[in-house]
This record gives structure tokens, sequence and C-alpha cells, in this order.
């Protein structure tokens, strides 16, 4: 069976990519399974920089999933190459690095950083972590500021740009088209759902924070949803993210229009469900006849 | 560390709400001090795993005292024996071992972990603490007390033992090392008391146990300098000296 995909114009040699910010560095993982035989890892995000993040409670249950208020805390990319890379890129699997950027220049810094590394295969500008700005404001709400960061980083660097995007906009779309329009190979969606978890005896939030970011499989039905209208109106490349914990889920997302998923809270419960979920898949795919990946994607009945 | 299942042996009230829990597998050695990630639905509801740290390994089982919180350690204390589960161990640092006499200092649950480490010791006292008598695990803690420890206890209500918190009945004799594992603002309280060297032993709230998250931070100052680290990884487990108390 055949179970290669290409996302903006990079061969992966299966459509599972560990989320970021489920992963670590990707390294943390090596005990629980073979990283080689994953399509790619997205690292945990990076600024230029190393950054603290936010006090703890950083997390929460919810029902089927959880709420995080991470902030981002980071050893930033210049630790990140010394101390984590070298050893990740043993593994044969695509490494994405997961830009992030307080100004909007902190992204082209990442991302020119890391050109001359031949073993980082693509740019994820993390454009829409929800748990960095206040209420939960981030670039991916918005067109103009999208397409202002993915068009300055596509000069920084000869690397495939991938655009991750965020669900708590109703300019999803038009956020999707100007990011196609500024340049970007690909859109990964979705990053978490802005939420919020309060305790009424203590009259406060769950988190340090006011607001968190909502994934797992709570999510899923809101992602599929996301990623079929993103990938049913523009012709790009898209990475479908959300609640994905089993190989049907994968084979979803792939009918809905995505060429490869990534992978994120489900390892937190699992840490080598990623592999779990693609054996699942291909089994799934053996059974009902298909020898490709590529046969599935995008081939929704709509009547 | 490796993920592996394993059936549970026993499954039993040992007082009013803590259950002591050993399951039976192959499960790899630990250290006192280090923990495990239980899984405790085969469902979504609740999505997580919980920690617990380890309160006795031998050849083929493993030990957990724990305590019913919530939704996760009610499923748990439902579970019967030869009902299989998951674990996640071991993980994280455990106690640095100190030689001659030592401070045992345990509060509720963290007595769990402590049980694990005195087996290493000579000498050492133990100051154990609860809220009420029923919460005391005198019987965990007296199978293994000789006769080169003591043992003081205390009940915030006075219903055992001294009366009122732990921390107000510290013991001034010197120790070479003081190990301590309990609610935070216990612990909080104790260091800012107790002037010997001490580690604590953290609990978190924690989204995955083996260090991909970030959830589980404790702020420690290192070469001067303030910041959060897991405490999955580089924890549970720290020195008081570089621990920030928030
Ligand atoms: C390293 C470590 C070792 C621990 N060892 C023990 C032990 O030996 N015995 C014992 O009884 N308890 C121990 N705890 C606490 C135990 O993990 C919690 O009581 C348990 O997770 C509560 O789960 P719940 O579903 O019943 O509660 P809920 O309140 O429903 O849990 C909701 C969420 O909060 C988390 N949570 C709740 N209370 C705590 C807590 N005190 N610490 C960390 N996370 C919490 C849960 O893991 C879960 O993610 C330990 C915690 C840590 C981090
Ligand atoms: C603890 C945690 C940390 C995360 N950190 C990042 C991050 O650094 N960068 C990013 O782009 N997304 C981050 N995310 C979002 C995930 O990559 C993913 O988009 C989201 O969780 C939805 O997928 P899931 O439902 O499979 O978890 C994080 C999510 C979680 C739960
Ligand atoms: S609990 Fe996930 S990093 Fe510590």
């Amino acid at each position: 069976m055949d179970l290669k995909v290409k996302v903006a114009g990079i061969e992966l040699q299966n459509p599972i990519i560990l989320a970021s910010g489920t992963a670590g560095y990707g390294v943390e993982l090596e005990p629980f399974m073979d990283l080689s035989k994953l399509g790619g890892i997205s690292v945990k995000g990076l600024y230029p920089y190393p950054r603290e993040g936010n006090p703890t409670p950083r997390i929460w249950e919810a029902p089927c999933g959880i709420i995080n208020s991470i902030g981002l805390q980071g050893i930033g990319m210049e630790r990140f190459a010394e101390e984590y890379l070298p050893e990740l890129s043993k593994q044969k699997t695509a490494i994405f690095i997961n830009a992030c950027g307080e100004q909007d220049e902190e992204y082209f810094r990442v991302a020119e950083f890391f050109d001359p590394y031949e073993e980082v295969s693509a740019i994820e500008l993390n454009l829409s972590c929800p748990n960095v700005r206040e209420e939960g404001n981030c670039p991916a709400l918005w067109p103009d500021w999208s397409y202002k960061i993915v068009k300055w980083t596509k000069q920084s660097t000869r690397k495939p740009i991938i655009a991750k995007l965020s669900p708590n906009t109703s300019s999803m779309v038009e956020v999707a088209s100007a990011c196609k329009e500024a340049g970007a190979d690909a859109l990964s969606l979705v990053n978490t759902y802005l939420a919020m978890a309060v305790d009424f005896r203590t009259r406060r939030s769950r988190l340090s924070t006011l607001f968190g970011g909502l994934s797992g499989p709570a999510i899923k039905p809101l992602s599929l949803r996301a990623v079929y209208q993103v990938a049913s109106s523009l012709d790009i490349d898209v990475i479908g993210i959300g609640g994905i914990t089993r190989g049907e889920d994968l084979l979803e997302f792939l009918l809905v229009g995505a060429k490869a998923v990534q992978i994120g809270s489900i390892t937190l419960r699992e840490p080598a469900a990623a592999i779990r979920i693609l054996n699942e898949a291909v089994s799934l795919m053996k059974k009902e006849g298909y020898n490709s990946f590529k046969e599935i994607t995008g081939r929704l009945n709509i009547v | 560390m490796k993920e592996r299942q394993g059936s549970v042996e026993e499954n039993r009230e040992i007082a009013s709400g803590y259950f002591s829990l050993i399951v039976s597998g192959d499960f790899p050695t630990s250290s006192p001090g280090q923990f495990a990630m239980v899984s405790v639905s085969d469902t979504f509801e609740p999505f997580l795993r919980r920690p617990f740290g380890i309160a006795d390994q031998g050849n083929n089982w493993i030990r957990f005292i724990y305590k019913v919180q919530g939704r996760g350690t009610e499923l748990l204390s439902r579970l019967k024996k030869g009902e299989v589960l998951s674990l996640i161990t071991p993980l994280g640092k455990g106690f640095f071992m100190e030689k001659g006499r030592v401070l045992l200092v345990a509060g509720g649950t963290g007595i769990a972990p402590l049980l694990y480490l005195a087996q290493n010791f000579e000498e050492f006292v133990l100051l154990y603490g609860a809220k009420t008598k029923s919460a005391l695990l005198r019987e965990e803690v007296e199978k293994i007390i000789g006769k080169a420890h003591s043992l003081i206890y205390t009940t915030e209500d006075g219903s055992y033992g001294l009366k009122g918190l732990l921390t107000s009945h510290i013991p001034e004799e010197k120790f070479s090392m003081a190990y301590v594992a309990g609610p935070y603002k216990m612990m909080k309280e104790f260091s800012r008391i107790y002037s010997g060297e001490a580690q604590f032993s953290f609990e978190e709230r924690m989204g995955c146990g083996f260090g991909v998250c970030y959830s589980c931070v404790v702020r420690v100052k290192r070469e001067g300098k303030e910041e959060y680290v897991r405490s999955c990884k580089e924890g549970p487990v720290f020195f008081g000296k570089e621990v920030v108390w928030i």
C-alpha cells in the first residue's frame, strides 16, 4: 500500500504529523515509539528567544478534552537548534518548526534562522495561539495581519511556509485566502478553541489566565467542519488538526479535504497514539479496498 | 519509562476514602519519589491519566496509595481484582538519598512516596499529619517502623496524636536531610520554618507526565535566574534551596 502523501511540496512517508505543543521537542517521545515511522513532527512553538510561559494552573480537563493555557513556554530557537535538533534529526521523519512571534518580525527571524538547516522540512507559522495575547487575540483572527506575516516570512526562507490558523473567527476562510495570496504553501488547522473554565466556589478561573484553548476529541466535529470549509473553498494544501484519536478520524479528515493530519492531545494520554492511529487507518483502508491515501482525500460526496 | 498493562491484584479501602492499589505486571524498576501515570478510563471521560507516587514496588508488582478526590480516583476505586489498567512508569526524578538520620514529613497522601523512601533508611523520624484520625494511615506506617525510628502523628482536630498543623510540630533536632511530601501550602510553610536541607515532592497538575506538554511546571531559581521547569521531568522532587515558593 502507498502511504505517501505530498503536502506543501514535501513528500511525507505517511500523513501522520505530531502536532505542536503536545510532542515537546520530539525526543521526549523516543522511549515510547519509533519516531521514524511518523510522517512528521511539528515541534513545540519557538520564539527567537526563551520564553517563560504562563503561571500555573496551566491545564484543566473538559468533557472529552482539555483546556490549556501553557503560554508558549520554550527554550528559544538557538537552544533548540543546539540541544534538540541534532538528536531529533537522526529520526527519518520530516521536522516542522512551529514559529512564534510577539512582534511580527519575530516570525521572520525564526524562519530565517532555520533556513540553513537541511534537516528542517518546513516552517509552520503559529498565527493562532490563543494564550499569549489579551482576550485570545492572535494574527489568525485577521486577514490583513496574517497576510503581512506570511508575506514577510516567505521572503526569509526557501522552505515551505505553513500557516496555522485559528477557528476562533467567523472569517476563517478569508484568513485562509489571505495566507494563500501571501504565498503560504499550506495551511494547518485548527489550533485550539478559545474556552473558559471557572470554579463557582472560589469564583476564580480554573486556569491562571481567564481563557484557555480547548482541544481533544471534544473539538473533532468542529475542526472537521473547519477543514472542510477551507479545503473546499480554496486550492491549497490543508493539514487537518483537532481531536483525532483513531484511524477512522484520520480518514474522515482526508475525506473532507486534508492532505495530512496532526495528532495532538491524544498523545498526552497515550504517548504512542500516532502509530496506533496510522496502523488503524491502514487496516481500515485495506478492508475497504483503497490502495493509497490519495484515493480518499477530498472525495466527500455531496448530494 | 514504558507504557505497560497490568492487572489489579488488590484495590482495597484501607481507611475511609483511602485505597491501596497493587497492580501486577512487568514494570521497570523505580526509585522512591518517582511516579506513574495511571489510566482511569477506557473512554475519553475523563480524558487524562492520573499521576500517583509509587508507594512500593517488587518483582512483578507495583503499589499505590490514593485518596478518592474526584472523577478519576472515583473510577479507580471501582476497579476489581483482575481488571486491566495501563501504567506509564517510572516517571520523573526521585529523592536524592542522604546518609544519616533523616526527617520524613508527610501531609495527607504525601505519605505514599515516603513509605517507599523510608525503606532505605536505618534511622529516621517520621512526622505525619492529617486532618483527622480517620485519615491517618497508621497501619501502613506502623508496618515499616522499626526500633531506630520514631513517629510523630498530628491531626488538625486533635483526634489523634498532637493537635494542630503538622508544621507546628517540627522536631528541633538536626537532621542530615528532610524529605517532605504533601500539599503545596504545607510544604511552603515547612520551608519557611525549617532551616536545614530539605527535598520536596510536588503534586502539580499534569497533562502528560512525560515532559511533552509543559503543564506541570514548578518555579525554581538556578544560577541566579528564576524559571519554570517541568515537575514531571526535572521533579517531582526538588531541593528546597532552589524552589521559588509562590
Ligand atoms: C507526582 C504526583 C504524585 C501524586 N501522588 C499521589 C499519591 O500517591 N496518592 C494520592 O492520593 N494522590 C497523589 N497525587 C494527586 C493525584 O494525582 C490527584 O489526587 C488525582 O489526580 C485526582 O484525580 P481525580 O480525577 O480524582 O480528581 P479531579 O479533581 O476530578 O481531577 C481533575 C484533574 O485535576 C488533576 N488533579 C486533581 N487534584 C490533583 C492534585 N492534588 N495533584 C495533581 N493533579 C491533580 C487530575 O489529575 C485531573 O487532571 C499525586 C500527584 C502528582 C502530580
Ligand atoms: C498543551 C498544548 C500545547 C500546545 N502548544 C502549541 C504550540 O506551541 N503551537 C501550536 O501551533 N499549537 C499548539 N497547540 C495546539 C495543537 O497543536 C493542536 O492544534 C490542538 O491541540 C488541536 O488538536 P488536538 O485536538 O488533536 O489536540 C497546543 C495544544 C496543547 C493541548
Ligand atoms: S505533565 Fe506534561 S510536561 Fe509535565
